[in-house]
């Protein structure tokens, strides 16, 4: 019996697919139950948060955010087209209307363009405040490299904790982080990231904040 | 010449199922790369519509060029989807810069960079080898041997899928442990 040329080749193109899909798998299955090497987004704990410029959605006025001046505050750099920033400012909406942020001065930063706003139903919705950035140094001098990221700044404009969440309980923690002055030190940086990313004066009360080692969306 | 052209058609046809495949186990990621290049007065099930159907479109594509080796038709059809392959390359680079392209769904982590516009020009090159013609006795195939590619076809695209779906739950699992 002859088998065509174009067989042949079709039977070894389908088996190198196959092979391809085995190795993807394969090379998935290491990274779930390798060692990783913890992503570094965020700042560490103790850092003076930067003030920066942003442009607020709501009447494209530019407006300034600066840390500190016994307000805590709790920023949020997410972006429209991540899913997983969409499920943080459903989380950070609820948190708003049940009255948990009032203490807060809280913020959403994007770096999209405000029309993406239209994408998201959360976004489109929230009564948070929504700020573009104007430079990406903003985004740099928090190292938000990838979204959703949660900053939450002290009173005296430290930051207190800085991670990634996407439920409400998650975000209870960073709420909290923000009431609690923040230890000016860097004995974070000795810490790996995916255990602790919050160091407070109080930490026997104080809930620890898993830096989630993957985020949505790279900025 | 004629096993270079039949190479070519066949890693194009592979290539479309699997794509198909991969974006059709996560139509909702593959539509917000879609949205991007879209009017924002499109509402989103359209566009989650015609994410569904790019992704159908891949893969029938792919199918009939894999198992109706002879129809010359198919070979025009593929070089219009690279050709929109690279365009949306060059406009992915040049607006959404490393952006996730999710060209292949949850299987690849591929961002519109010089990278994809390069694999774009890679796969037009291929698509344009693969319309030369070749002799028939070369792409000649018998009911058995069509009803067995067709089937291996579906194991690749089932298999795709699956892959596809385990490795997006995988990477959401990673990011929220």
């Amino acid at each position: 019996m002859k088998v065509s040329l174009y067989l042949v080749i079709a039977q070894w193109a389908i088996l190198f697919g196959l092979a391809f899909l085995l190795i993807v798998l394969y090379r998935q299955l290491g990274r779930v139950f390798g060692a990783k090497e913890p992503t570094k987004y965020g700042l560490p704990p103790g850092t003076l948060a930067s003030a920066f410029e942003y442009r607020r959605v709501s009447d494209s006025s530019l407006q300034h955010f600066t840390p500190g001046n016994e307000n805590p505050a709790l920023l949020a750099f997410v972006n429209p087209t991540c899913l997983a920033c969409d499920q943080l400012v459903g989380a950070m909406s609820t948190a708003h209307n049940q009255g948990e942020l009032t203490a807060l001065r809280t913020l959403l930063v994007i770096s999209e363009p405000i029309s993406y706003i239209e994408i998201s139903d959360s976004f489109k919705d929230t009564l948070l405040e929504i700020g573009q950035v104007t430079s990406r140094a903003t985004l740099n001098s928090y190292q938000a490299v990838a979204t959703p990221l949660i900053v939450s700044i002290d009173a005296s404009g430290h930051i207190s904790a800085s991670g990634t969440a996407t439920e409400l309980p998650e975000l209870r923690n960073f709420i909290h982080a923000c009431l609690i002055p923040a230890r000016v030190n860097h004995i974070s940086e000795e810490l790996p990231l995916t255990e602790i990313n919050t160091r407070t004066s109080h930490p026997e009360t104080s809930s620890s904040l898993g830096q989630k080692e993957g985020a949505d969306n790279v900025i | 010449m004629s096993p270079i052209i039949l190479i070519a058609k066949t890693i194009l046809s592979v290539t479309l199922l699997m794509a198909g495949s991969a974006k059709l186990a996560d139509v909702p990621s593959f539509s917000i790369t879609l949205r991007m290049f879209v009017s924002l007065s499109i509402p989103q099930s359209f566009i989650r519509f015609a994410a569904a159907a790019i992704a159908i479109g891949e893969i029938t594509a792919g199918l009939l060029s894999m198992t109706f080796p002879s129809i010359y038709l198919m070979n025009e059809v593929i070089v219009a989807f690279c050709s929109a392959f690279l365009a949306v390359s060059i406009l992915g680079y040049l607006n959404f810069r490393d952006r996730s392209c999710a060209c292949f769904g949850g299987l690849s982590q591929r961002k519109f960079d010089a990278r994809a516009m390069v694999r774009s020009v890679g796969l037009l090159i291929l698509a344009v080898v693969a319309l030369l013609r070749v002799s028939s006795s070369s792409i000649q195939l018998t009911t058995s041997s069509r009803l067995l590619l067709v089937v291996a076809e579906g194991i690749l695209c089932l298999t795709t899928f699956i892959a596809a779906q385990a490795l997006e739950r995988s990477a959401a699992n990673l990011s929220t442990r």
